[in-house]
């Protein structure tokens, strides 16, 4: 039996190597192969998440330090980057994915998924999807409804996330700003920045 | 796709094809998505009809191509808002001044074209950035620093125009003090060398900036008479060591000869890096000693040196009575891992983006935005203004903030510069429209009442530069007029970032 793990390294290969699975207006039926997967060590939700994308997309764990890029553009995203645009996924901080996305400029990397998470002093979390929610098969609702276990269906839908139509143009995210949070609350950021 | 103010369809579709044939079809924007990229990320007019935006964007790579873009842009009068990586957040991003500018974007434009470790110095093209020279340098094993902001990613060319700043040592902390050289294209596409780089086969282009005659090069730091495309920086050859010393007083006049003996130590060139002067603003800590104000004076150089004048700063602090002096470790360069995972590192050359970290939620900032501008008034140096400056702070908080209700950050004293004292007060933006124009209000509330002191501001942000051009008014605005009669000779029809720091050409002016 093909594992999700096999299913995503087939998907990758076919995908780099040019495959035509569907018309041209339509998205992309294969799931987007990730280059890495970031996310920020300070919040306990994000090593789920982190641990089960890693895992589903065979890609490398970068861990995030109050939402420093630095170590991880200088040494993993801008090599790659420099030679193609590959895709990355994460769950950090709103202004990780913002220095990412300013750095993805004249290239044709878009954030094709956003969603924020306000993680409230009582424990519950307020989920909201900004971008791509479609292409993800993601629910707010759903999110809402498995309480902690919100971080690893999270991952799940990201590592599913199709590639968005190439001829559906994407400007820049909200990411630079961040919205009115309650007392006491932390908003985490899950996002996808890949080729359009 | 928006047109430019004053142009018609056809006339820029016929520039568009024009620069598609100057860059390549791939390199000059138009959808709305694309061009949206080029949005201030932190606009205080986000998502509203004032907010500025572009009508297309063009990424030339070559001088060639810069020259070709400009002529074509002067055939159709459609205005060009240049930018070198656009990441001048806070003072307006990549977003043009004039709505409906096209951004000439110079990202491309990447190469470091030198870097001589024998006289210090590099010449490099817009798109270069902190981060870029800083990986050329260190693959190249030479014993060069260069001088990063916060942050390190942007343009080393377009932070020096912008008048940015930098946390190593004097004097290549002031980015524009330390350019030697230009190349500009003008309006009507010519070249201009700068200094001595007007010499034909010129040896000494970063050798020497002044050259023979005006001296030119002022013109274009926050500028828009022409486009550079290549400036030569001094370097600040790797010193060996660096050690801080921190003085503390008790009395808030003991600020006065704080900031005395800080001067007259920079002015010495004893400290020789990025002072910093902080104010508690409240209560010191149960058990503590009360700290009414701090000094951080460090210095770089050969370790014996450091340590004769560390002695000597600590002689001269010991005279203020009550000063309590703490040295801290000597930092040896290179770091080792140990001092790399401690130390600041722009303090230390090394570019990074951490600061971008600090723009969360703290005790300082409760409810971040994510987004600011800046307010950078000049004050004198001296303990008096800033006291002065402090108590004009407290004076005015209640009213310019609403009773307490908007949450302003700072302010912060900055040294930046040699003789200088920037005070700057951060304003969140964040989504919220409404919470947004409160700011903006606030933010023009502080330019006028600064002004009325004899305050004003180095540098703004896009939105705000009129306001605080205005109020560099002395002899019935004369220095706007002179900037303007130049503006009209190099610029005739106005095409190159019209308003830019309050400069518009005759045909937008008092528009």
């Amino acid at each position: 039996m093909t594992n999700r793990r096999e299913f995503l390294r087939t998907a990758a290969a076919a995908t780099a190597g040019g495959v035509v699975t569907g018309g041209a207006a339509a998205a992309s039926p294969l799931p987007l192969p990730l280059h890495a997967v970031l996310i920020e060590t300070t919040f306990p939700q994000t090593h789920a998440f982190g641990a089960s994308l890693a895992t589903a997309a065979s890609a490398p764990l970068l861990h995030l330090r109050q939402g420093d890029i630095t170590a991880a553009w200088l040494q993993h995203i801008a090599p790659i980057w420099q030679r193609e645009p590959v895709a990355l996924a994460g769950l950090t901080l709103s202004s990780s994915l913002f220095c990412l996305e300013t750095l993805t400029s004249l290239t044709p990397l878009r954030v094709q998924f956003h969603a924020e998470h306000v993680l409230l002093p009582d424990g519950r979390v307020q989920h909201r999807v900004l971008r791509g929610g479609d292409s993800a098969q993601l629910n707010e609702d759903h999110l809402h409804r498995l309480g902690p276990l919100w971080p690893t269906h999270l991952a799940d839908a990201v590592a599913v996330h199709r590639r968005a139509d190439s001829r559906q143009r994407l400007g820049p995210s909200v990411a630079a700003l961040t919205p009115s949070l309650p007392d006491g609350a932390s908003l985490l950021t899950s996002w996808i920045i890949a080729p359009v | 796709m928006a047109l430019p103010p004053n142009v018609n369809a056809t006339d820029f579709n016929s520039a568009l094809n024009a620069w598609r044939q100057t860059v390549g079809a791939e390199w000059v924007f138009t959808s709305d998505e694309d061009v949206a990229m080029y949005r201030d990320a932190y606009s205080p007019w986000w998502d509203e009809p004032e907010e500025r935006v572009a009508s297309a964007a063009v990424a030339p790579s070559t001088v060639e191509q810069v020259q070709a873009v400009v002529r074509t842009a002067n055939q159709y009068r459609i205005p060009l808002y240049a930018i070198s990586t656009g990441r001048n957040l806070a003072y307006g991003g990549s977003a043009p001044v004039y709505s409906g500018s096209v951004v000439l974007d110079l990202k491309r434009m990447n190469r470091v074209l030198e870097v001589d470790e024998r006289n210090a110095y590099a010449l490099v093209e817009p798109g270069v950035s902190y981060f870029d020279l800083y990986n050329h340098i260190t693959e190249k094993k030479l014993a060069l620093w260069i001088d990063p902001p916060d942050p390190g990613w942007g343009s080393v060319i377009g932070n020096a125009l912008d008048g940015g700043g930098g946390w190593t040592a004097s004097p290549f902390r002031d980015h524009f003090g330390a350019h030697c050289g230009m190349e500009v294209v003008l309006a009507n596409g010519e070249l201009v060398r700068t200094g001595m780089g007007a010499l034909p086969n010129a040896k000494t282009w970063q050798h020497n900036r002044w050259g023979f005659g005006p001296w030119v090069d002022g013109l274009f730091r926050q500028g828009n008479m022409g486009v550079v495309t290549k400036m030569g920086f001094h370097l600040m050859p790797r010193p060996e060591a660096m050690q801080m010393m921190t003085v503390r007083v008790s009395q808030e006049q003991d600020l006065i000869p704080l900031v005395d003996t800080l001067n007259l130590l920079e002015n010495q060139h004893v400290v020789n890096g990025s002072t910093q002067l902080s104010g508690s603003f409240g209560a010191s800590p149960a058990g503590a000693p009360a700290t009414a104000w701090s000094a951080q004076a460090p210095v770089y150089g050969p370790e014996r040196v450091v340590r004769a004048q560390m002695e000597h700063c600590r002689e001269l602090f010991s005279r203020i009575p009550g000063a309590r002096i703490e040295l801290g470790d000597l930092t040896r360069v290179p770091l080792d891992e140990a001092a790399l995972a401690r130390v600041r590192k722009v303090n230390f050359g090394i570019p990074d983006l951490s600061t971008f970290g600090l723009l969360g939620r703290s005790a300082a900032d409760p409810s971040p935005q994510g987004g600011h501008i800046d307010f950078s008034p000049i004050i004198p140096r001296t303990g008096e203004a800033v006291l002065e400056y402090a108590r004009f702070y407290r004076e005015n908080l209640a009213a310019v903030s609403e009773g307490g209700a908007l949450r302003f950050l700072g302010p912060v004293f900055m040294t930046n510069w040699d003789r200088t004292m920037v005070a700057m007060i951060m304003f969140p933006i964040g989504r919220d429209k409404t919470h947004n124009a409160r700011m903006r209000a606030a933010f023009v509330k502080w330019v006028e009442l600064a002004a009325a002191r004899g305050w004003a501001e180095y540098r703004a942000p896009a939105g705000f530069q009129d306001v605080c051009a205005k109020s560099y008014s002395w002899n019935d605005h004369a220095l706007t007029r002179f900037r303007e009669t130049i503006k009209d000779a190099v610029d005739p029809n106005g095409i190159l970032s019209p308003g830019r720091y309050g400069v518009w050409p005759k045909h937008l002016r008092n528009a």
